[in-house]
């Protein structure tokens, strides 16, 4: 065996870029986002990240083991589920619920359908809206922020989106808050789960994938800018009844929504144009939903089903192959 | 195959619920918990003996053009009678499971066995193949229905497992908890088949 | 209950007088044996016979199209029913099962190279014959345990397949995946089998397997009536086999084994319990190890390379002890041989002619001796009929060469020049020339562009061409012009080259011809992407330039087609570039064709350090070579070496459907959609994406994170289609 040459098919060097680092440059952009929940909502929100993390590399370790394949955890793509998962439960989420999500991550939402590559839904959203079914009371908990060192206790509060959608079925009306408090939006000092604080947070993240092209622009520009447009128009016909597109953009999972959960590759179409569609779809869905839907926050539900139009909108979106022009005579 | 032989494998190795996988639909609406699985399952059975007697009795008179619309009337029949007892006796239970009683009728696993055993097989081993695959049905069906009632409500058969500080996982009892319980308890049982065929395969020679 | 007696008579009634009417009028002829022998089948629709259910068996049966035989399930009782009711003599055979006739794993069995690449054995073939040195022993890449539907086929950890008999229904879709047809069927009650597939003498099987079979006929000896030796390897003769178990002693290699005493060693099976596990360890034991390639960053633009050669003069690279100029260097028909072992020869001497159209003849590239015709190693991977001429030194030009005026001469006339002299695409295509300048005459041609682009990382020849040969070049040019009968030319230079484009554009721009500098991107040298930067023009799917009017030729072979009239000097050596981090001196040859790429390597101080990868062309579309002993031929534009540390890291993950390598493809194919495709084997939902376009330029490959074997997943997808094609 020694010194002999190795032969393959053409082409024979690599750009170097492999899925785990992709997955770690997603990580990095996350980062942020989870700085600023842990500093908003103290140390349950960090044990909450934590213990999504560690159980859903527990839960594909196990499941690799069970299914007699070898180890798949090098790839990274656990442990951004887990990080994922976490930044969209609520701050007081007790530790068997973290852990029960990250096992119905990884377990149903990833690993029965062959692994990696292999998944219609988006593995962290497939957990949480499991969780929310299964367990209604503990994950429409929210808190106000008591951030780190400040000395204030969590207090159960609604979130802006949830105050919303009370006020508007009880009075018909929006509450104040639709239309103030934006700079607190912004910063992210308002109730939620701990990945819909702080759009700034969320918005470096984003910029960093997209300068680093581990995401295209398309599915984050038209989703943001569906539900913005349409959003806008609601808001244009009745101001009294739907909230500003602002609000829409700043409050609620839309920032994570569009930036780190629809922009899943292995979810969403593969094409620039079908990215477009897929966005539109998600916006268009989400402002229905926290409009006119049963719950307050529509981005889970809207990025699932377009999910399951994936595959429809790949074979409608194939790319125009060069050549392929009728031939004269 | 011996009497024994038809009646055992209607338990294990031809199980409605896990290996054949037939009459679903009862198996996934019904078993929200452990009695109504029972319930259903017993009755089931008492249509698929009963249907089976009558279809062996009769498989030489049937012609074979109209044997699906006979085979029909014969369990719809049953049907009616099992739903009228249910409604007499155990009204609780009737109410419980509601539209799925007359839906027996169109359960294929008594549609099936009518038509791959009793039409063809005698009166004696019809009985045992109904008993076998009923009783496997039931099986099926309260082993379902436990594992969702335990995770989703916290009990087993009405009596509470927990206590107060459980919280039951609502997904459980639940159609979707439904489809992905069983889809479990399937690779489970898969998996067992597996492995013990794998043991028999190694002690044997490979060749 | 008179309503309910009523109701359910009258409903029975009417419906019992419709079934009745519907069953006459839409009666379907039945023969009455299909349903009989419906009755005898097992009725598990296992599909064993072939066909999906036992329904459609008894239709063919009754048909004639089947034999009753195929039911292994129903076993000998069920076949003399069923040829009972068909009224035949019981065909009462032993059922066959498959048998893989090969011992020799990793442990046994020698390697001729390392692969890389997708795990099949079709796909591992198609490189040099496959990896094992052995030409006919088993692979252990596992296409037969993806085509049997029944389970029955595992590979051991040490690479070798072995079939579970018991499993086994005698489908035979094994023996059609095998591209070395080493699974044989056997009698299932057959116990004694030889395992072995090689058909070489004795002495080279020892070489290459300690399990082989020598042909050494010591089996015969001991039990004459079951064996028969054939080609050097023996096989038990089923039918007339009597004792063959007492041969599985004698036999010296130990290749014949009896079955019934355990085989394979089951601890060997249950050992292997995590298929991919193992995978990875078979893998290693094959030699399959790399490391980490510096990390590159951007989309398409592989690191250039260029540096080791670009700012190095052609230099002439002296003659080797001995010349082997292969047939076959074109595309087309290879030349057929006029001269003979003995024959003296000058250089230019035409050695072997033209074979139909598209085809072009061989000369001497130097005055000399023809010591032998014979297969010799070719860069494709095997040995092929090649003239091996020694030089005697003197390298004197053929008298009968003569050059001419191109002014004087007729189109027609320079393109018989062109053809005489041999003269082949030297970008690495090597299309002959004169075909490309013979467009039928309803094709309008308006343009003609010269590819001075050289997108492929490394190589420099064409650039050197263009500092150092730009007269010849521009020269070539005018005469093609000429044979075309056009006034436009375009020379495309890609801006990495800014000393070329300063140098040609002011030589071209006395005679006329535009020089076109290109952005810098891979593959902007391959033709139908040169052809839409310049003039915007698509060339159709499946159709060639002249469909658009363009006809494009490589500076090189400008060049060598200039030498052609004006001297006429037919194609007997060109530049090579000898580069790559493997090369102690990179170099810019000028190279005689037939010169072997180890003297060439030794002319340039030799290796670097150990090569791992041999690669005759770029990096990118390049050709892995078995070793330094083939010859340059007039399509090889470079030699590159790569040791093992210049090797990129390649554990072929699951595709995360990330869209680089949609967005990469120069012909916006889907890449990982017809590779995953290609690796099911469902070739013709394949062929629903144009997988004929791929031009296998490897952008896919390069950008793809999970590192699959994207290009090669194509290549065997197209090989399938075409060979489908072939047989229509």
């Amino acid at each position: 065996m020694e010194n002999q040459l190795y032969l393959s098919s053409s082409p024979h060097i690599h750009s170097g870029e492999t899925t785990d680092k992709v997955m770690r440059k997603v990580i990095y952009a996350l980062l942020p986002a989870c700085a600023v929940a842990v500093y908003f909502f103290g140390l349950p929100a960090l044990m909450v990240l934590l213990l999504c993390t560690l159980g859903c590399v527990a839960a594909e370790a196990l499941s690799c083991k069970l299914q007699g394949r070898s180890m798949t955890l090098s790839d990274g793509s656990a442990a951004l589920t887990g990080i994922l998962l976490g930044l969209n439960l609520p701050p007081s989420s007790p530790w068997w619920l973290a852990l029960f999500g990250a096992a119905i991550a990884i377990l149903i939402g990833k690993q029965v359908y062959g692994g990696l590559g292999y998944n219609p839904f988006n593995p962290a959203l497939v957990a949480r809206v499991v969780l929310l079914i299964s367990f209604p009371v503990q994950m429409t908990r929210w808190t106000s922020t008591a951030p780190l060192g400040s000395g204030i206790d969590a207090v159960t509060t609604a979130t802006p989106l949830g105050a919303m959608k009370t006020a508007v079925m009880l009075t018909g009306k929006l509450p104040e808050l639709a239309h103030s408090g934006f700079g607190n939006y912004l910063v992210g000092n308002m109730a939620g789960s701990l990945g819909e604080v702080s759009a700034i947070a969320l918005l470096l993240g984003g910029f960093y994938l997209l300068w680093k092209r581990i995401i295209s622009w398309h599915i984050p520009v038209a989703f943001i800018g569906s539900v913005l447009v349409i959003g806008g128009l609601f808001w244009a016909i009745s101001p009294d009844k739907y909230p500003n597109p602002l609000f829409h953009l700043l409050t609620g999972g839309l920032l994570l929504g569009a930036l780190f959960m629809a922009t899943d590759m292995v979810t969403s179409p593969v094409t620039g144009k079908g990215m477009l569609i897929f966005g539109f779809g998600c916006g268009l869905l989400t402002v229905l939903i926290r409009l006119f839907g049963g719950y307050p926050e529509g981005v889970s539900f809207a990025i699932l089903l377009m999910n399951a139009a994936t595959p429809l909108i790949d074979r409608f979106c194939r790319p125009k192959i060069y050549g392929q022009v009728e031939v004269e005579g | 195959m011996s009497l024994a032989k038809d009646f055992s494998k209607g338990i294990w190795k031809e199980n409605a619920v896990f290996k054949l996988l037939l009459g679903m639909c009862p198996v996934l609406a019904v078993t929200t918990s452990a009695e109504n699985g029972l319930g259903m399952g017993l009755a089931t059975t008492f249509v698929l003996v009963c249907s089976n007697i009558v279809v062996a009795l009769m498989r030489k008179v049937i012609p074979s053009g109209v044997r699906i619309p006979a085979f029909i009337i014969i369990i719809a029949t049953f049907v009616t009678v099992v739903q009228l007892c249910m409604e007499a006796w155990v009204y609780d239970l009737y109410q419980a499971l509601g539209i799925s009683i007359p839906l027996i009728v169109v359960n294929c696993l008594i549609l099936g066995r009518a038509e791959a055993f009793a039409s063809k097989n005698p009166v004696v081993s019809s009985v045992a193949d109904g008993m076998g695959m009923g009783i496997g049905f039931t099986l099926g069906l309260f082993i379902l229905g436990s594992v969702r009632e335990i995770f989703g409500s916290g009990a087993i058969l009405g009596f509470n497992l927990f206590g107060a500080s459980f919280q039951p996982i609502i997904l459980m009892i639940l159609p979707p908890g439904a489809f992905i319980t069983l889809g479990l308890l399937l690779a489970l049982m898969s998996r067992m088949s597996r492995d013990k065929s794998k043991k028999t395969a190694s002690e044997g020679h490979c060749c | 209950m008179l309503a309910s007696v009523l109701t359910l008579g009258g409903i029975g009634l009417f419906a019992a007088v419709a079934l009745g009417i519907a069953a006459k009028k839409f009666a379907v002829e039945v023969d009455p044996r299909e349903l009989a022998i419906l009755e005898v089948l097992p009725g598990a629709n296992c599909g064993a016979c072939g066909l999906p259910g036992c329904g459609g068996y008894a239709k063919a049966i009754v048909d004639g199209s089947m034999s009753p035989n195929l039911c292994t399930p129903g076993g000998t009782e069920c076949i003399e029913k069923i040829a009972h009711i068909m009224g035949v003599e019981a065909i009462s055979t032993d059922p066959q099962v498959a048998v893989v006739c090969c011992q020799g794993d990793n442990n046994k069995a020698g390697l001729k190279y390392r692969y890389l690449g997708f795990e099949d054995c079709n796909a591992a073939q198609k490189i040099a014959d496959g990896p094992k040195t052995c030409p006919g022993g088993c692979l252990g890449l596992g296409s037969c345990v993806r085509a049997c539907p029944f389970d029955a086929i595992e590979i051991t950890v040490e690479g070798l397949a072995v079939i579970n008999r018991q499993k086994c229904t005698g489908c035979q879709k094994c023996v059609a995946s095998c591209p070395r047809s080493v699974i044989k069927m056997t009698p299932l009650t057959a116990t004694t089998h030889v395992l072995c597939n090689s058909t070489d003498k004795g002495g080279v099987v020892r070489k290459y397997c300690q399990v082989g079979c020598i042909g050494c006929q010591i089996c015969k000896k001991a039990a004459p009536e079951s064996y028969l030796i054939e080609n050097f390897l023996a096989r038990v003769d089923y039918e007339t086999a009597k004792d063959a178990e007492v041969a599985v002693e004698k036999c010296p290699t130990k290749c014949i084994r009896d079955f019934s005493t355990g085989y394979p060693e089951a601890a060997v099976l249950l050992r292997r319990r995590c298929r991919q596990k193992n995978r990875n360890r078979r893998l290693e034991r094959m030699g399959v190890k790399a490391m980490n390639l510096k990390t590159f960053k951007g989309g398409l633009h592989p690191p250039d390379g260029k540096h080791y050669s670009a700012a190095k003069a052609i230099e002439i690279c002296p003659l080797s002890e001995e010349l082997v100029i292969p047939l076959a260097q074109h595309i087309g028909a290879p030349a057929e041989a006029c001269v003979e072992v003995g024959t003296l020869v000058k250089k230019g001497t035409l050695i072997a002619t033209a074979r139909g159209f598209v085809s072009v003849p061989i000369h001497a590239s130097t005055s000399g001796e023809v010591i032998a015709i014979e297969p010799r190693l070719h860069p494709m991977g095997k040995a092929l009929p090649a003239i091996v001429i020694k030089p005697d030194g003197e390298d004197r030009w053929d008298e009968n060469l003569s050059g001419a005026d191109p002014d004087e001469l007729s189109a027609d006339d320079l393109k018989d020049r062109i053809l005489a002299a041999g003269i082949v695409g030297m970008g690495g295509a090597t299309f002959p020339a004169h075909v490309k300048l013979s467009p039928p005459p309803e094709k309008q041609i308006d343009t003609l562009i010269l590819n001075g682009v050289e997108c492929e990382p490394y190589l420099t020849a064409d650039h050197r061409m263009m500092l150092e040969e730009t007269e010849r070049i521009l020269d070539g040019i005018d005469i093609l012009c000429k044979v075309l009968g056009i006034e436009r030319a375009i020379i495309g230079i890609e801006a990495n080259k800014p000393d070329a484009i300063e140098k040609m554009s002011r030589e071209a721009a006395a005679r006329n011809i535009e020089v076109q500098a290109l952005e810098v991107k891979y593959p902007q040298g391959a033709e139908k992407q040169l052809i839409d930067a310049i003039t915007g023009r698509q060339v159709p799917s499946g159709t060639l330039p002249m469909e658009v009017g363009v006809v494009v030729h490589n500076v090189g072979t400008a060049a060598a087609i200039s030498d052609a009239i004006r001297l006429g000097r037919p194609l007997v050596e060109r530049v090579v570039s000898i580069t790559g981090p493997g090369i102690k001196n990179p170099k810019n040859l000028l190279v005689r064709i037939g010169t072997s790429l180890q003297f060439l390597v030794d002319y340039c101080e030799g290796l670097n350090g150990e090569a791992a990868k041999i690669i005759m062309g770029g990096p990118m579309m390049g050709q892995t070579q078995l070793s330094l002993e083939p010859p340059a031929i007039r399509g090889t534009s470079g030699l590159l070496i790569f040791r093992e540390q210049d090797l990129p890291r390649l554990e072929a993950g699951p595709c995360i459907r990330c869209g680089r390598c949609i967005g990469a493809c120069p012909i916006h194919l889907q890449p990982t959609t017809i590779a995953a495709y290609a690796r099911l084997d469902l070739f013709d939902e394949a062929a629903e994406y144009h997988p004929l376009d791929c031009i296998e330029c490897g952008c896919c490959t390069y950008i793809c994170p999970a590192t699959l074997p994207l290009v090669q997943s194509i290549r065997y997808a197209k090989a399938a289609i075409m060979a489908k094609k072939r047989t229509l």
